[in-house]
């Protein structure tokens, strides 16, 4: 090691001499009242406070897309020809139903699938997905690496005023899209 | 921890991690978020250590990660400290033999110049050296650690800071 390398690890204290703008500890006190109020509200159980957070119960989701598929009334004594027709009707419209919330809802395949909009759990979700592919692939083969690995990651790029909702949809999308371009690779080998 | 004693941490603690951010960042308002960024954390989390100098370690660490993160995020390319690692792979034998000493010019023993000196020419550096440099000379980190926060390979970063400390000893140099 020189000598100014020594001076300056020495000397290393010296060296801070700027200070933060007028009033930032009013600043960080405001910042952590905010954090606190928004940690509270987080752990809620209260079910008007998460209600206002957003998003509706599976409950009424369903709910609203049962009636939907039968809006008929249920099969009884004196149905008219029109009743019965509708009747016979919603059979096959419920099994549509069934498939696309087997689609929309279950997503078998999913590698996503039961991971919050965290950016990072949905990152690190990708990542195991990755590990599972670089098991199955040759260790020597780098076009995995060039597919699935980024120079800055996504979910460290997203602005902060999107929707925790929007965020999680748009990461899920992105990270999808790679698994899958290299499940391809996985598939061609 | 009380409202009161987080006022005293705070006020025990930002100057430090203030300078820290700030010869990253070399933005004052970005500097003071990550400042208080690496206070909140800690202040949330509850963390426990034996030693206040555990906990002056954990903060300067997670402030410099912070800042970091917030400088890739500023550059988001991929350039992010390794294109003068590259462009100037030439240039190394020009400053052979500038790194042993100051006594060139008068051939006395040369007295260190002052820590303002050293920060003005430091501040003239580009910025990929400055930054290796502050790293490991003043906030003390390893090159392990440094290419754990950065992601770039150890090679690269010794690379860079044995160019940066080149570039320094001869700015040092030239205003002799």
């Amino acid at each position: 090691m020189t000598e100014l390398e020594k001076y300056i690890r020495d000397n290393a204290a010296a060296f801070d001499t700027e200070s933060p703008a007028e009033g930032h500890e009013a600043r960080f006190l405001a910042r952590m009242d905010e954090a606190s109020a928004a940690d509270v509200a987080r752990r809620s159980t209260d079910p008007a406070v998460r209600e206002r957070r957003g998003g509706r119960s599976w409950n009424w989701f369903f709910g609203k897309l049962v009636r939907k598929i039968i809006p008929g009334r249920p099969l009884g004594a004196g149905r008219s020809q029109k009743t019965a027709i509708r009747s016979a009707a919603w059979a096959p419209a419920l099994a549509l139903a069934c498939a696309l919330l087997l689609v929309l809802v279950i997503r078998p395949g999913d590698p996503f699938r039961g991971v919050s909009n965290e950016p990072e759990a949905i990152y690190l979700a990708y990542m195991d997905r990755v590990a599972d592919l670089y098991q199955a692939l040759p260790l020597e083969d780098g076009t995995l690496q060039e597919i699935t690995e980024e120079a800055d990651p996504l979910f460290a790029q997203l602005p902060d005023n999107i929707s925790s909702r929007q965020r999680g949809r748009i990461l899920k999308n992105h990270y999808g899209e790679l698994l899958a371009a290299a499940r391809q690779l996985k598939n061609n080998q | 921890m009380t409202r009161q004693e987080i006022t005293q941490f705070y006020q025990r603690h930002h100057g430090r991690l203030y300078n820290i951010a700030w010869r990253i960042l070399r933005d004052a308002d970005e500097a003071e978020e990550a400042m208080q960024d690496t206070i909140l954390k800690y202040v949330s989390e509850e963390r426990d250590f034996a030693s206040q100098e555990q906990v002056s370690t954990w903060l300067a660490r997670t402030c410099i990660h912070d800042a970091i993160d917030r400088l890739r995020k500023r550059k988001r390319h991929e350039a992010f400290l390794e294109d003068y690692a590259q462009e100037e792979a030439d240039e190394a034998a020009s400053f052979a033999g500038s790194e042993s000493s100051f006594a060139g010019l008068t051939g006395e023993s040369p007295a260190l110049p002052s820590v303002s000196r050293i920060k003005a020419a430091m501040d003239e550096l580009p910025e990929p050296y400055r930054l290796i440099l502050n790293l490991v000379l003043i906030e003390g980190l390893d090159y392990e650690e440094i290419a754990a926060l950065t992601g770039k390979k150890e090679p690269t970063l010794r690379s860079l800071y044995s160019r940066g400390r080149s570039k320094l000893m001869k700015l040092l140099n030239d205003k002799i």
